[in-house]
């Protein structure tokens, strides 16, 4: 019983770092949109700003390949876990 | 008071997005014990995973929504107004402090990357000895390995990022010098 419970704390622990992750990278992908927005404004763009604007294309395809891996390797993964775990644990109650 | 119908499905949806925004309003460290304050007792039991988990995840929304708004306010009020097709010294100004405030976006990132890794290790790492399954920790570690490969890449390419950033202030730099003459 024990165990269980520790193991449902440590599912829950565990996905929450990784939700934080996914969160902070997602965060800062929009805030790249912005920078490249507002750089736009002040009169920076055309072919000067080119390798800023790859760089923040590249970087958002880096943000949705890595929120994918982890919601379907990681996230998933443990949240089997935690149905299993609850599963258990309602039977014994 | 949670309604009835809150504390039976154990939603804390909204009462997690509205602490976890006035938390970062008034620029107080997140903190996740604020359940226990916004939530029925009742839930500490019944329900409890998924009170838990709604509270948690809209209370990082809202944090992190309102970083967004204050952090879109910073820009906006960064964007000086210019005349015609000129570029004038304040234009050039903007673009150094917009660049600079996303270099400690980037900086604050990769903070952040490697210490949600470190701490996704420790878990791995505390796997053992607490009654899971072998093909299950075994599966967990071998995904921890690629995971930390994806972190070190995406740490590698901002670090990239950031370089880009510093050889673009440096040429305006060089043209803010110029225009100030």
């Amino acid at each position: 019983m024990a165990d269980l419970a520790n193991q449902l704390g440590w599912c829950i622990t565990t996905k929450d770092y990784l939700n934080d992750l996914i969160d902070e990278i997602e965060s800062t992908g929009k805030a790249y949109e912005d920078m490249i927005d507002s750089l736009k404004q002040n009169g920076y763009f055309g072919d000067i700003a080119i390798p800023l604007i790859k760089n923040q294309q590249q970087f958002q395809r880096e943000v949705e390949s890595l929120k994918k891996y982890v919601a379907d390797e990681h996230l998933d993964y443990i949240q089997q876990q935690v149905d299993s775990v609850s599963a258990t644990l309602k039977k014994l109650l | 008071m949670p309604s009835f119908k809150k504390i039976y499905f154990g939603d804390y949806t909204e009462e997690g997005y509205d602490t976890g925004f006035n938390d970062s309003k008034k620029h107080q460290p997140k903190n996740r014990f604020k359940f226990f304050k916004a939530t029925h007792p009742v839930n500490w039991i019944w329900n409890f995973d998924n009170a838990w988990e709604t509270f948690q995840r809209n209370y990082d929304k809202g944090y992190i929504n309102n970083e967004q708004v204050e952090h879109n306010v910073y820009y906006k009020n960064n964007i000086t107004q210019k005349g015609a097709n000129t570029m004038t010294v304040n234009n050039y100004a903007a673009q150094l402090a917009i660049l600079n405030q996303f270099e400690k976006d980037l900086q604050s990132l990769k903070q952040r990357l490697s210490t949600l890794n470190t701490n996704y290790k420790q878990q791995i790492n505390s796997l053992k000895g607490m009654g899971f399954m072998v093909d299950y920790t075994n599966t967990l570690q071998t995904r921890y390995v690629t995971f930390d490969g994806k972190i070190s890449d995406m740490l590698t390419m901002i670090d990239k990022h950031l370089q880009t950033i510093a050889d673009h202030k440096d040429e305006i730099e060089k043209n803010l010098q110029q225009a100030r003459g």
